[in-house]
């Protein structure tokens, strides 16, 4: 059925209506289509306001919609900025911890290199006091002997000391004989 | 102090040390001709290894001779404070009793067996 048939059978239907209301009420017919217009005019324009003040609110939403995706597109911006210029201090900061690090390692084998060097001194210094040691007794020794050979004193104590020996020896043996009595 | 007059009293004090040694070393041994000559050849080497307490302490060399020399020494002095104790405790000490005997021993047996190690320093490092 197509729209304009069914308009022809609608147009039938309140022909024949308005027939009837016009029988009826015993008023002429063009007057009830007039009062019929005008609330079928009221009706689609109260029809109208309606979705005029959706449209209306449609819109408003929309406006906002629109507001809130610009602001949120801002707000995306900025942070895309602010990862990428995190990135940046990210490489950056990466590349200063690889220097930092190769400088540490290079500061540790010097580190190692002066230890080994200390080592090597601290047993050289110990070589020189052992034979500081070696040559203080050394030297001690050969006084003692170049004493001995030339001091008259020196001689005259060894035989002093000598004596001394003998005299002990003799002492003790006539201890022992007293004892054994 | 004169070091020549330091060096004889040290002297006369060692005589003590040395007779003691004999001694000591006698009462070990007992009795009999054999053990006196031994006791006496043991206390003239004993004391000669006390008078070169120096030249055995201070020799920085490390090898065996030097070291076994030090730890030789070391058995001296020990058995030394030990025949001078014995000694002292005999011959000193004999009538004296209780504490105070073994106190003087002590103290005299420590004096007795310094003056042979004082003597070696007198002698052969007198100037340190």
């Amino acid at each position: 059925m197509s729209f304009y048939t069914l308009n022809y059978k609608l147009q039938k239907q309140i022909d024949f209506l308005m027939n009837a209301i016009s029988k009826d009420l015993k008023v002429d017919k063009s007057i009830i289509l007039h009062f019929l217009c005008i609330d079928l005019e009221r009706i689609y324009n109260e029809k109208i306001q309606v979705h005029k003040l959706h449209l209306i609110s449609f819109e408003k939403e929309f406006k906002e919609l629109n507001k809130k995706e610009l602001e949120l597109k801002a707000i995306i911006e900025n942070t895309k900025f602010k990862i990428e210029s995190s990135e940046n201090t990210i490489v950056q900061l990466s590349n200063k911890l690889i220097e930092k690090e190769a400088h540490l390692k290079n500061l540790k084998n010097q580190v190692a290199e002066l230890k080994l060097k200390i080592n090597e001194l601290n047993n050289v210094v110990i070589g020189i006091e052992k034979e500081k040691k070696q040559f203080d007794f050394n030297f001690m020794m050969k006084n003692h002997s170049n004493k001995e050979k030339t001091q008259k004193s020196n001689k005259r104590l060894n035989w002093l000391l000598t004596s001394f020996t003998i005299i002990a020896i003799i002492i003790a043996i006539l201890i022992i004989k007293m004892k054994s009595k | 102090m004169n070091r020549s007059l330091l060096i004889i009293l040290l002297g006369i004090v060692a005589i003590w040390d040395t007779i003691t040694t004999v001694y000591g070393t006698y009462t070990i041994f007992g009795d009999g001709a054999i053990q006196i000559i031994v006791s006496i050849g043991f206390a003239l080497i004993l004391t000669g290894y006390l008078l070169r307490t120096i030249p055995i302490i201070k020799n920085p060399s490390e090898e065996l001779i030097p070291v076994g020399a030090k730890v030789l020494w070391f058995l001296a002095i020990l058995y030394d404070i030990f025949t001078s104790f014995t000694g002292n405790m005999d011959l000193i000490l004999g009538n004296a009793t209780g504490v105070q005997k073994v106190l003087v021993a002590i103290g005299l047996t420590i004096f007795v067996c310094s003056a042979p190690i004082g003597l070696s320093k007198l002698w052969f490092d007198p100037d340190n």
